[in-house]
């Protein structure tokens, strides 16, 4: 029974207050709300997103057949499946060796990045001169330092790529942790003073689990860049089997497919990666995710 | 009487932070300024360091400190003020019509992600089903590395006979519209419950509640992103330069000087530098912007990485 | 007191059931409550009695699910169409981006009322806030922000005003004040009033009738008539009517505890 008049759709504000006295009442509800429930609610969500998706590629693969659209301008999305499978020795293969620059830059990344974010707890003076310096270099683009670092640490080796990827996922980390690390509730550090705590049991019982959401936060968008700035790095030069190169080789010949197959590739590196943090971050976390709400990306 | 006495004590304490904010955001904004010049002159100074301390002891990691692989500090600054090539510009007004180049594909990428992004924002607020279908895929559109595909984009650009520069402004759009919807999206959302029921309660169309309650609280948000943006499209652009043919900008230079590094690696020093003061302007531009618009209340953090 | 011409708020069986299927949760049943002009009402209760839902029945911002609610004779929609009232809520909510006196101009302009500054001025006089209409809210103490939210709800001359808990943020004197504030305003304008909270004083203090809610589901227990000479001032705190009224409503309040479900 439909209890909303449309005055009450003028605004879906009400939804959300409904919700908010529910919620407010689920404690008294003998059970509370049935988690069969809560699945169905979270798959009957799933629902538009999963018809808008077959939407598009199913349009995408009519209309390139219909229109006779040229492969090098917009390939049907089956003749990118093709090719992946066809190649998808040569383009796993050139994964690996871009997984391997990014996995190497962002472990570099965030041990420094959680290191000078520690510092700058212990010595305030390190903080008040080297965030504002951190945050105007976050607007430099880093990607810039690629050819140097090619310079310096051998364009061949994959260390030069490293680096560049160590840099563009070192300030968010940085940034992000400082501020978990440091911006904790007066009444926190208080407490624990009175308890007559030492610094560095303050920083594990406060400041770290407080800096945890920052952390990770800044890990999910690292772990994307970090696929990315591996591949634009590569584009500065280096060896030929990193997707990077394979996929401006394919374009320079207009081989559209097959470096369409390449970048699906790095797609998938790169949500499988966001993936993993977020299943990290659940396991570490479970507390402050089951408070969240649904809608994150 | 009663409220005389009530009324002046809040009088007196609200004079009094007013004035004090007003101090302490300007003394603020200069120790950032020092903060920035103080730590990049303390670069230079480990810089020039290491290379005496390298070169006295030969050291070759992690970076040989040559002059070669590490020029001086003051050869970098002195290389612009040299011809580029023999008989050509000064580096120095090279990289400058380069910059202001790759500036424009920067600019109007950004602008038109930004519209994009408000408009894909606001039109999720009045769709719950178009948010629900769309959203996703916005999301998603973020896991497929644009930059990778850079170099399609150029070609494909030639190939519709869009000019190049144009065809480079569809990348910084692609990088900049995602974190503006997110936090468009998360900024129309923030005004509480009650601020709602408020608007409810004066019977305001949607039209009305959303300008005049939920975009000025989304506008902290936004400009968030757009800073964020702000660097996005210029790294777009630079990315978008580099495929073979694009001869002005200042992603093609960073290729052919770093070509040119073993003869004269200053230059490309000089153009990192450059590269990154582009960068930075833009990103300062977007901050005055934001300081005018959002000039009425305190400083509020808004955290930028925990948006994207 | 109802004169028998028209009720400003009229409800009759109202209930309200929020969620669907068989995850209910029945805020509120059989609510009757006929409301006069210029009377002043407290709903007081503990928490989940639904006195907020039943303020927001009244004022639009919900529907109920059985019976009916009439203010001035029309529909809650279309006495919200005809902004017949004014809302206070606990926190301020000042827009603050808007200075103190475009804040109460808010709703004027989507009223499209004219005059605006105007009647601005005149409502920020009888709040007594008038040298601060160029001020940002965040300049403002807590209470001041609520006298703005209060000369806001004013503004467009509803009928009835609506106060769900607006004291509740402030320190007690403060509130005392605020309360005074209130009687003065309500003297003056001779406006309906609907008063959410949950201190029995302050409901005693303001109110011509407290009506005493219980929880589960939200029902009205007691009425209890305040026969306190108006106009209601600092010796009225202190007189022993206020506290034997005080006591009425309590043991009111503490009779709903031996129910037992």
């Amino acid at each position: 029974m439909s209890h909303h008049d449309d005055a009450e759709r003028d605004l879906g504000i009400l939804e959300t207050h409904d919700s908010d006295v529910l919620a407010a009442f689920e404690g008294d509800l003998p059970g509370g709300v049935p988690t069969s429930a809560r699945l169905l609610r979270r798959l009957r969500r799933a629902v538009p997103a999963a018809v808008a998706f077959a939407a598009v590629i199913g349009a995408w693969e009519a209309l390139t057949r219909a229109l006779d659209v040229q492969s090098f301008i917009l390939p049907r999305p089956s003749l990118i499946v093709e090719r992946f499978i066809a190649t998808s020795g040569e383009i796993w293969g050139a994964g690996w060796n871009t997984l391997v620059e990014a996995l190497g830059g962002l472990v570099a990344g965030i041990v420094l990045g959680v290191g000078v974010a520690l510092a700058t707890v212990r010595w305030v003076g390190l903080r008040d001169g080297v965030m504002p310096f951190a945050v105007a270099a976050n607007s430099v683009p880093i990607i810039a330092l690629a050819p140097i670092m090619n310079a310096w640490f051998s364009i061949t080796s994959p260390v030069s790529k490293m680096a560049v990827v160590a840099v563009v996922v070192f300030f968010p980390v940085m940034i992000n942790t400082a501020r978990g690390l440091v911006e904790v509730d007066a009444a926190e550090t208080e407490l624990l003073h009175s308890y007559g705590a030492s610094p560095r049991q303050v920083l594990r019982q406060v400041r770290v689990p407080h800096a945890f959401p920052y952390f990770f936060s800044a890990l999910k968008v690292a772990s994307a860049l970090s696929i990315i700035a591996a591949i634009v790095a590569e584009y500065f030069g280096g060896p030929q089997d990193v997707l990077g190169q394979y996929i401006v080789a394919k374009a320079n010949l207009f081989v559209y497919p097959d470096a369409w197959a390449a970048i699906l590739v790095a797609s998938i590196m790169g949500t499988t990666l966001y993936g993993l943090v977020l299943i990290v971050e659940r396991l570490l976390m479970p507390w402050h995710v089951s408070l969240r709400g649904g809608d994150e990306p | 009487m009663r409220h005389a006495t009530e009324r002046d004590q809040p009088a007196a304490a609200a004079v009094v932070p007013a004035v004090a904010a007003a101090n302490a955001a300007a003394a603020d904004r200069w120790r950032r300024i020092l903060s920035v010049v103080g730590v990049t002159l303390g670069l230079a100074v480990v810089w020039e360091v290491y290379k005496l301390v390298g070169n006295a002891l030969d050291l070759t990691t992690p970076v040989r400190p040559d002059n070669v692989t590490m020029p001086h500090v003051w050869d970098v600054v002195g290389e612009l003020f040299r011809p580029v090539r023999r008989g050509g510009d000064l580096l120095i007004l090279d990289l400058t019509g380069r910059a202001l180049w790759t500036l424009r594909e920067a600019l109007v990428g950004f602008a038109a992600g930004a519209i994009l992004g408000f408009g894909l924002g606001v039109a999720f607020t009045r769709s719950r089903l178009a948010e629900q279908a769309f959203l996703p895929y916005v999301v998603a559109s973020q896991t497929v590395p644009i930059l990778a595909i850079a170099p399609m984009v150029v070609v494909w650009g030639g190939r519709l006979d869009i000019p190049q520069w144009l065809a480079v402004s569809i990348i910084s759009t692609y990088l900049t519209f995602f974190p503006v919807v997110i936090n468009t999206l998360r900024g129309l959302r923030s005004p509480d419950s009650t601020a709602m029921e408020l608007m409810r309660s004066y019977a305001a169309t949607p039209r009305e509640v959303l300008w005049k309650l939920q975009v000025p609280s989304a506008l902290p948000y936004i400009f968030t992103a757009l800073k964020v943006s702000a660097t996005a499209s210029v790294i777009g652009a630079l990315i978008g330069e580099l495929p073979a043919g694009f001869q002005t900008g200042l992603g093609r230079a960073l290729l052919t000087f770093s070509q040119q590094f073993a003869v004269r690696s200053a230059k490309l020093y000089a153009t990192v530098l450059v590269s990154a003061l582009v960068g930075i302007l833009f990103v300062s531009v977007v901050t005055l912007v934001e300081h005018r618009v959002i000039h009425h209340s305190r400083p509020t953090e808004v955290d930028a990485l925990a948006a994207a | 007191m109802s004169e028998g011409s028209e009720l400003v708020v009229d409800a009759k069986g109202v209930g309200k059931v929020f969620g669907v299927g068989d995850v209910t949760v029945e805020a509120l049943r059989g609510i009757d409550l006929a409301i006069g002009p210029g009377e002043f009402i407290s709903l007081i209760g503990p928490s989940g009695c639904g006195k907020s839902t039943l303020l927001r029945l009244v004022g639009d911002l919900l529907t109920p699910t059985s019976g009916s609610v009439r203010i001035n004779g029309k529909t809650p929609h279309q006495a919200r169409r005809d902004r017949d009232y004014g809302m206070v809520f606990q926190k301020a909510t000042l827009l603050d981006w808007r200075t103190v006196r475009r804040n109460v101009e808010l709703p004027l302009e989507i009223m499209h009322i004219d005059q605006r500054r105007s009647r601005a001025a005149e409502m920020l006089d009888l709040v007594q806030l008038s040298e601060f209409a160029e001020r940002y809210p965040w300049q403002l103490s807590g209470g001041m922000q609520q006298r703005v939210a209060i000369a806001r709800a004013l503004a467009f001359r509803p009928s009835l005003l609506l106060m769900d808990e607006p004291f509740g943020a402030l320190d007690e004197m403060t509130r005392e004040a605020m309360q005074q504030e209130v009687l003065r305003i309500y003297g003056e304008t001779g406006i309906t009033v609907v008063f959410v909270t949950h201190s029995i004083p302050e409901a005693v203090f303001l109110s011509s009738r407290v009506v005493v809610m219980s929880p589960r589901p939200g029902r009205i227990s007691a009425v209890v008539p305040v026969d306190l000479p108006r106009p209601r001032t600092e010796d009225t705190r202190e007189s022993q009517g206020y506290f034997d009224i005080i006591t009425q409503v309590r043991e009111a309040l503490r009779s709903q505890e031996r129910w037992v479900r």
